[in-house]
């Protein structure tokens, strides 16, 4: 026991710095006001009062839920289907489509966001601005689905390969099985498929919904949260709040909120898994 | 020990000794093209280096202003700060980042040098703590190929501005090479150029000095000339928020755009873009009718300070010396800057006048003549008072944030004109009140 302990003290101090002790200092700065130059000042719950009677704060907060929703229900279905159909590929192709799949999730974030930023969505030569003779990134009415679909295809080639992993786990006596009982391809995905990988599923859309709430990095290259505030997510409000208003306090407030939406599905999460012995 | 030996032990021990002598600058720089990094490297920094005996270890700069401002916290960073504007300097000051200069003043004579604007800019609770640089105004660009091709001539009040635009736009071409994306804040030139030449620099210096308040019916007429502009298709050829602040040089150039509002750092950058003088020209950005002309709306791009944790502070003041006295002591090289910086480089000083003599002297060593021009008018309009004030110079920190934050949901038609300047009041009484105006050059 105290061997496991010891061989922990690393990993703890380093999660400590990293992690705790900013995030204690965020709490802390949230009740004060900053500018990040003098000395903060202490000033209670003021920050919080002013962010939940702003508009523009609701405003952020449904941009973040239009992108958790997207998120839950695009790349989960895009990469269903092709863990699915990686299951009945040969297994030396199934590295090669793993492989190619995963491309876009290896590549840093702002590679990919110039990419589509200048071949597909530029407004005047851009390919699918070109297709349907509209200015994606530079309308308010699309702009966040434009990014949330940038985002996309860096990240749904991940969660097939998680999917694809966790089918693979599956005892290919349920197949044969379902096969044998004349099981057509949806049944076996419905009954056998889906059951097997649902503690996987239930991970990632939890994870989702966190991720989800902490999106900041493709927005902030593309958009910085335009037009319009039309783009904008807690994630970039925070930062401009503390780097450009020089408001620390209160960017620190809104990050608190981002902590307490994210909680929210953690916490659902561990309570299904206490309901159900350990298990979801 | 022989002789040899103790040469050798003396010559190293002489080595070693002028190693921790030798002065050193350390700078940090933001070059925007290879061209302009290799001209410092190759000639600037050694010039300055032969000149006073200092070593310039010069690097690009690692990130923004965050990056900076977390550097200072701490007390790290270059020996020269380069504070984003007059308007932040209470906030460097408060922060204790900066050493006063007045001292420094003395020595070199910054008094003598720098015209009564740039001086008191530079002052803050009765110190001087930044020295402004990077003097720029904003001009309306055009392209003169595509004015000849169609019998335009370049506009000088808005009504002639606005009729140009139409035709452009009915002709495919883009209006106004605008853009915000990469530079957020390119959304503020727009407003300066309207509050300036629609409202007039008097109505600003009032606004500015707390006699009139913004939402002024003279403010409401320049931002709704600004929404104007957006929603006919002009600004970016109605792609404002989403055409990249890099690709714009190009579209002028290239005449898919006839004209563009940019401010005069362009200079610097269009160069590199252009290949011929039929390319790209300016004019000073046009007035009301009722308004004279030509006004120029000035600014200062940065303030130069000294870091309170630089080593050799003399070494930094020294350098800021160097800089300001540029086109007094080695017209040659201010001459090779220009063409390579624009007009960024220059701080109008005194004892430096453009007359004929200098100015021809300029074209001998090939300054490129549109550049000298604006050298030329925007003296005068000091002298004249003729001038008006940009947003990032003359307006405090929250309050010029407000504008590049809000301005765009005016154009969207998610706010009225009204209603954003009710706003862009209450920011900036609040400053006002908390003293974070810097000086504003009163109209004589």
């Amino acid at each position: 026991m105290k061997y496991t302990f010891t061989m922990l003290i690393p990993s703890l101090v380093l999660i400590g710095l990293i992690m705790i002790v900013p995030s204690v200092l965020t709490i802390y700065y949230a009740f004060t006001s900053w500018n990040g130059f003098t000395k903060p000042t202490f000033i209670g719950l003021q920050n919080y009062r002013e962010i939940f009677s702003d508009s523009l704060f609701w405003k952020v907060v449904w941009n973040n839920i239009k992108w958790t929703l997207f998120f839950l229900t695009v790349p989960m279905i895009l990469a269903f289907i092709a863990a699915s159909e990686l299951n009945n590929v040969p297994q030396k192709a199934k590295g090669v489509f793993k492989t190619i799949f995963l491309i876009p999730y290896v590549l840093p974030s702002l590679a990919v966001a110039r990419l589509w930023q200048i071949v597909f969505f530029h407004p005047l030569h851009g390919v699918i601005t070109k297709v349907f003779n509209h200015d994606f990134l530079g309308s308010t009415s699309t702009t966040l689905w434009a990014i949330a679909m940038i985002d996309n295809w860096h990240w749904w080639g991940f969660l097939a390969n998680v999917f694809s992993a966790a089918i693979d786990q599956i005892d290919k006596t349920y197949y044969e099985i379902a096969r044998l009982e004349g099981a057509n391809r949806w049944q076996v995905f419905k009954c056998v498929t889906f059951p097997m990988i649902f503690p996987t599923f239930i991970f990632m859309e939890i994870m989702t919904v966190v991720w989800s709430f902490l999106v900041f990095d493709y927005i902030f290259i593309i958009t910085q949260g335009g037009p319009g505030r039309a783009s904008e997510v807690l994630a970039t409000l925070t930062y401009k709040t503390a780097f450009f208003y020089l408001r620390f306090g209160k960017g620190s407030a809104i990050a608190t909120t981002m902590i307490m939406f994210a909680s929210v599905p953690i916490a659902t999460y561990l309570w299904l898994i206490s309901r159900r012995g350990g298990r979801v | 020990m022989s002789v040899k030996r103790l040469v050798l032990v003396l010559f190293i021990m002489m080595a070693f000794l002028s190693t921790m002598l030798a002065r050193e600058l350390y700078l940090w720089m933001s070059w925007a093209e290879q061209e302009r990094k290799e001209w410092a490297l190759e000639r600037y920094f050694p010039t300055f280096e032969q000149q006073t005996g200092i070593k310039v270890k010069a690097v690009e700069m690692p990130g923004d202003e965050q990056t900076l401002r977390t550097q200072l916290i701490a007390g790290k960073g270059p020996d020269v700060v380069g504070v984003a504007g007059p308007s932040f300097v209470p906030l460097y000051v408060d922060a204790g980042f900066l050493i006063p200069l007045d001292e420094y003043a003395k020595k070199y004579h910054w008094d003598e040098l720098l015209t009564d604007l740039y001086w008191k800019l530079g002052h803050y609770k009765g110190k001087l703590w930044t020295i402004p640089q990077e003097f720029e105004a904003m001009v309306l660009f055009y392209n003169p190929r595509i004015f000849k091709e169609n019998g335009w001539k370049p506009p000088r009040t808005i009504k002639e501005m606005e009729e140009l635009a139409a035709k452009m736009k009915e002709k495919g071409i883009m209006p106004f090479a605008n853009g915000n994306v990469g530079w957020k804040p390119a959304i503020e030139w727009v407003f300066t150029a309207a509050v300036n030449h629609i409202a007039g620099p008097e109505k600003v210096y009032e606004a500015l000095t707390g006699k009139i308040p913004w939402t002024d019916p003279s403010f409401v007429e320049s931002v709704e000339a600004t929404k104007k502009w957006f929603q006919e298709g002009w600004l970016g050829g109605g792609k404002f928020f989403s055409l990249e602040i890099g690709e714009v040089y190009q579209l002028l150039v290239e005449g898919k755009a006839g004209m563009a509002i940019w401010g005069t750092w362009a200079f610097g950058g269009i160069v590199h873009h252009s290949t011929s003088p039929e390319d790209w020209d300016w004019v000073p950005f046009p007035s009301k009718e009722e308004l004279p002309y030509p006004i120029f709306a000035i600014g200062v791009g940065s303030s130069a300070g000294i870091n309170k944790n630089a080593k050799d502070p003399d070494a930094a003041a020294q350098y800021i010396t160097f800089r300001l006295r540029e086109p007094l002591d080695n017209l040659e090289l201010f001459a090779e800057d220009l063409k390579v910086n624009g007009t960024t480089v220059f701080t109008p000083i005194k004892g430096f006048e453009l007359n004929d003599e200098t100015v021809n002297r300029l074209k001998e060593l090939g300054v490129d003549e549109r550049v000298i021009k604006f050298l030329v008018l925007s003296t005068e309009a000091f002298e004249k008072n003729t001038y008006g004030y940009v947003t990032w110079t003359f307006w405090p920190p929250e309050s010029d944030r407000y504008i590049i934050d809000n301005l765009e949901l005016v154009w969207l038609g998610e706010m009225s004109s009204e209603e954003f300047l009710k706003g862009l009041q209450e920011v900036f009484e609040k400053e006002f009140k908390e003293g974070r105006v810097m000086y504003v050059p009163p109209r004589s």
